[in-house]
């Protein structure tokens, strides 16, 4: 029997509406001849050439399979929703989180230009679902790390994992005239959604923008007030398709160059001579990071190691 | 000392105070998970988070400044003792307060460190820094992670208030025996270093009992209280040093013991001499058996012995253990329990966790370990799956060793065992000063 291929959008949503349709198409021709693809991630976030058919996408850059039929599924809410109800009561809350997080992986070749190869993202975390509910006790899915659609379901929640730690980490606000905090980023993954409840949480009284020039998307917080605290769930939203004003996230308030001052000497100060060991900083910190620290002289647009 | 800071900017104060800290190794943010109330600045998390690492490759996680170095001791190894002619400078708390909360603003820091040279007397030094901590706690509302040195000395009721509004303190054990401190920092006693540990740890036991009956009673040093020591400064030996971090372990409930590879920075006469560098080797053997006390279920004495008190330079202490206890191995991942999956050689924490996940649900095969990310080019020597070895190897002490060594341990930048610091009088004993100093007096 041929083979349905379920093409999603690259999102939450968008691969839960394609696991919802694989499982209905499954009842007649078993999950074993259904599979998910996800779409390159660019696609719909208004950086690339609109273009009607999504299918003619993915075209562009991947083969066909022979005697398998294409079929593109337009996101659907209400169907996320029930499939997010559905892990959520059969597997748990916290085997959801994982599910999520490994659908914000994106492949760092993207970058520069290479090939998406993970397409499979949205396959790995169907068939993983499949075996979640097949199992007696769903929330031990994700430790059957023999299962191949777990193993990788596990390597993309690590990557993220690991990635959205380095940009907590090394993240930079900078506070402009406005006062509002302005930070910039360039993850591989689409990391803004899970940094975001991490930093509402620790500047609650302050207005901050993270802007991630990679995929131009943007949070957006509102200060709070101290006397009435909101759930931090309230405070913040990411906005899509605006460009940030490149004059206005550079006029800096009258006292951020003076922290900017004080912070790099800061840095160069703790530093101990007898033991500098420049190799195990770049280890712990890579080079790609830097231009976006005001502590480096890259972030001053030189080129020179700090 | 008012004269002094008169005219002086916070730039020129933030160098002195942290030119003056830095050789504190305790920097980490962890051990407390808290999240905002939505009234202040500033929450923790209980892994820790490094914002930046110095040209050094040590992380920089919380401004770790003194809040003064004027200090009445004269402690031969430190840079701040009374005879050293160096510039003295002191925050006043305000500044403190405006510097943490503008760099954490930032994200630039996960929190504050704050340690003090002595001012006048202990007592007096520690209601200084309370004053600091409390202003920036009460009146900046900030409530990210606080880590200060408790001063030994000190009056208890000042510990007492100052354990009650951070988060880690730590007293430092500076050497690790009674005698070396003796010798080298004439104004501390042994005594009067472990009393206030004694209190922090009762503090702390008191606390979580309260905390049973009232949920919202306010926390004593929640992350805990860690110590440090200077390696190198004094002729222990590698066993007694594990040994005294051992009992630090186990009797005062620390969460962390640091060590410091010894600097000569005052090039004392009675110290060793460091012009080779510290000895980073022996520093980073000394945290690999840390880790293997607090996480691996091993114990002091199976690492070293009275007879063979120092560890050796080319293995790791696990590798070591593991060639001299070869009855107990191949290991059969299949079945052995966690904790000697955690014995083999090249399997960590993460990995033993993994191993004893996956298997429940099938018999685990050397390629599924590969895919779970487990490293196998040293673990291979030590295990079997369903009784196969990975390749046909013997389990021999010499065999196995020659295999390892070309296998190369990876250790951090920067160390290596050639251009090692310390010496190489011979592959196993690693501690001899004498000798050190007449190579150093030679070349």
């Amino acid at each position: 029997m041929n083979h349905k291929i379920f093409v999603c959008e690259n999102s939450i949503e968008g691969i839960f509406t394609g696991v919802y349709d694989a499982w209905k198409a499954a009842r007649e021709i078993g999950h074993s001849h259904c599979k998910l693809e996800t779409l390159p991630p660019d696609y719909g976030n208004g950086t690339m050439k609109e273009q009607s058919n999504p299918l003619q996408v993915r075209d562009d850059c991947r083969n066909y399979e022979l005697f398998s039929e294409y079929i593109y599924v337009k996101t659907d809410q209400d169907k996320a929703e029930k499939v997010t109800k559905t892990v959520c009561e059969r597997m748990g809350y916290p085997v959801y989180k994982e599910l999520s997080k490994a659908i914000l992986a994106e492949a760092p070749d993207l970058l520069y230009g290479g090939r998406d190869t993970d397409y499979d993202k949205g396959d790995a975390v169907y068939r993983t679902i499949v075996t979640g509910l097949s199992m007696k006790s769903g929330d031990e899915v994700l430790t059957n790390l023999t299962n191949p659609y777990v193993a990788r379901v596990f390597e993309l929640t690590r990557r993220v994992g690991n990635e959205y730690l380095h940009w907590i980490e090394f993240l930079r606000f900078h506070e402009l005239k406005s006062g509002v905090m302005f930070a910039r980023i360039a993850p591989e993954n689409n990391l803004l959604a899970m940094m975001a409840p991490h930093f509402a949480d620790r500047l609650p009284l302050e207005n901050f923008m993270i802007y991630d020039e990679r995929r131009g998307l943007f949070i957006i917080h509102g200060a709070g007030d101290p006397e009435n605290p909101v759930p931090i769930e309230n405070t913040w939203a990411i906005v899509q398709g605006e460009k940030p004003d490149e004059e206005a996230i550079t006029d800096y308030s009258d006292r951020e160059e003076y922290y900017q001052e004080l912070f790099t000497s800061f840095c160069k100060t703790i530093a101990i001579e007898s033991r500098v060991n420049t190799n195990l900083q770049r280890q712990m910190l890579p080079l790609k990071f830097r231009k976006y620290m005001v502590e480096f002289e890259q972030f001053h647009g030189k080129k020179s190691m700090a | 000392m008012e004269y002094l800071a008169q005219g002086m900017s916070v730039m020129d104060k933030l160098n002195i105070l942290t030119d003056a800290a830095k050789y504190d190794v305790a920097c980490t943010s962890s051990g407390v998970d808290r999240k905002g109330d939505g009234r202040g600045m500033g929450n923790t998390v209980a892994g820790g988070i490094c914002h930046s690492f110095a040209a050094d490759g040590r992380c920089i996680s919380l401004l770790k400044i003194l809040f003064t170095n004027e200090c009445i001791y004269n402690c031969k190894y430190c840079i701040n003792r009374v005879t050293n002619d160096v510039p003295r400078a002191s925050f006043t708390p305000e500044e403190i307060c405006e510097l943490t909360m503008n760099f954490y603003k930032r994200n630039y820091i996960e929190g504050l460190f704050l340690s003090s040279g002595i001012l006048k007397n202990p007592t007096y030094t520690m209601e200084l820094i309370y004053k600091a901590i409390f202003m920036l706690r009460n009146v900046y509302h900030f409530q990210g992670y606080v880590h200060v040195k408790a001063i030994p000395g000190a009056d208890e009721r000042i510990i007492e208030k100052l354990g009650l509004i951070v988060d880690r303190m730590s007293i430092n054990l500076e050497l690790p025996t009674a005698d070396g401190l003796k010798e080298i920092a004439p104004n501390k006693t042994r005594k009067m270093i472990l009393k206030p540990m004694r209190q922090i740890q009762t503090g702390i036991v008191a606390n979580k009992n309260e905390l049973t009956l009232y949920k919202h009673a306010p926390k004593f040093v929640p992350a805990g209280q860690s110590t440090q020591m200077v390696i190198g400064a004094t002729p222990e030996n590698d066993y007694q040093i594990v040994s005294v971090a051992e009992n630090l372990y186990q009797k005062f409930d620390l969460r962390r013991v640091f060590y410091s590879a010894f600097i000569n920075v005052n090039r004392d006469a009675s110290l060793p001499a460091t012009l080779e560098g510290p000895p980073l080797l022996r520093e980073h053997r000394l945290y690999q058996a840390d880790f293997l006390l607090r996480f691996y279920g091993f114990r002091a004495n199976e690492l070293l012995s009275e007879d063979k008190p120092n560890f050796n330079t080319l293995f790791d202490p696990k590798c070591d253990w593991a060639l001299k206890h070869l009855e107990y191995f191949p290991v059969e991942v299949n079945r052995a329990d966690k904790h000697m999956l955690l014995r083999v050689p090249g399997i960590g924490v993460k990995s033993a966790e993994r191993i004893v996940m996956a298997r429940r649900h099938a018999i685990l095969t050397f390629d599924d370990l590969k895919k779970m990310g487990i490293v196998l080019k040293r673990a291979l020597y030590f295990i079997t799956c369903s009784g196969r070895m990975m390749y046909r190897t013997k389990i021999d002490e010499d065999y196995i060793s020659r295999n390892l060594l070309d296998v190369k341990e990876r250790l951090p930048e920067g160390i290596s065992r050639d251009g090692m610091t310390y010496k190489q009088v011979s592959l196993f004993d690693d501690v001899n000063f004498g000798f050190q100093n007449q190579i150093v007096g030679i070349g």
